[in-house]
């Protein structure tokens, strides 16, 4: 029975210390500097994210329509989005598509229909996105049930 | 049996808390894939040649002598990961390159390094982590 408990318990932390990912391509080690919000919300609109993103509680030009399908970003989440989190959805959007929507009006191929920025966005516009797109999602713990 | 318990607790806790998912943490970070050659020539079109030397990889000879030559590449112990990278390019002040003389790499505590965040495209980025990541070999510590 002992025996059986600690091979469980081995087996749980080598899952444990893998989940970390500390391989090669893994983000162990990334901190970003700090960003400006305002300077992000600046490069969202020169960038046109608007065209197919709104950001909750942020006033933004009207996208002029030719969106198949608007992705809303910001607002309450259960999930802690990190800055990790942040820079892949926006310089590897592929990585991660949303699975809110249909998958015809957000994905071709399995690649995500987002544009690709990155030959364009300066690494300080990467930056102040992450920002401003942080400071508008709301941490919010699932209440607990009884 | 129950200190074996505490500590087998204890342990987990700490596993967990050495992922740190907090806002600012690097979980979920994923680049793209990058290009080593394109990495090279922008290497060569930032200018970080006139600093840096690249094991095994030949440069142009800087046109003017730096304060110091930090070394990239080459055998390391552990492996430089693609977030360690990033944070070096684009956050230099973070975490200061061992084996050189403070005053000549840092100021008040900051890195000497030029900010290239503003001219430096994302694309530029990513090849520069892929080219870099492909210079370093890890290397095993020697069996005693």
């Amino acid at each position: 029975m002992r025996y059986k408990l600690s091979i469980i318990l081995i087996v749980l932390l080598v899952i444990l210390l893998l989940a970390c990912g500390s391989g090669a391509k893994s983000g162990r080690g990334f901190h970003m500097p700090e960003g400006d919000p305002e300077k992000g919300k600046i490069a969202f609109i020169d960038l046109k994210c608007y065209e197919c993103h709104a950001v909750k509680g942020i006033e933004l030009p009207s996208p002029s329509g030719s969106a198949q399908v608007m992705v809303p970003l910001g607002g309450e989440t259960y999930q802690i989005h990190t800055y990790g989190d942040l820079v892949t959805s926006i310089i590897n959007p592929s990585h991660r598509i949303t699975r809110s929507y249909p998958k015809e009006a957000v994905e071709e191929d399995g690649k995500s229909k987002m544009l690709n920025f990155n030959g364009v966005m300066t690494v300080q516009q990467m930056i102040d996105l992450v920002e401003f797109l942080q400071s508008h999602y709301k941490f919010v713990p699932p209440e607990a049930v009884n | 049996m129950k200190a074996v318990k505490a500590v087998a607790l204890a342990f987990f806790g700490l596993c967990l808390a050495s992922c740190d998912a907090g806002p600012k943490s690097s979980l979920g970070f994923r680049l793209p894939d990058g290009d080593i050659e394109k990495g090279k020539a922008t290497f060569v079109e930032l200018k970080c040649h006139l600093c840096h030397t690249v094991a095994g990889v030949e440069l142009p000879p800087p046109e003017v002598a730096p304060p110091v030559l930090v070394n990239l590449g080459g055998q390391v112990r552990n492996v430089r990961t693609y977030g360690e990278l990033v944070t070096s390019i684009i956050n230099p002040s973070h975490h200061l390159a061992k084996g050189y003389k403070k005053e000549l790499i840092q100021v008040d505590g900051k890195s000497r390094m030029t900010d290239y965040t503003e001219v430096m495209t994302v694309r530029q980025m990513i090849s520069l982590v892929a080219f870099l990541q492909s210079r370093y070999e890890v290397i095993l510590p020697p069996v005693k």
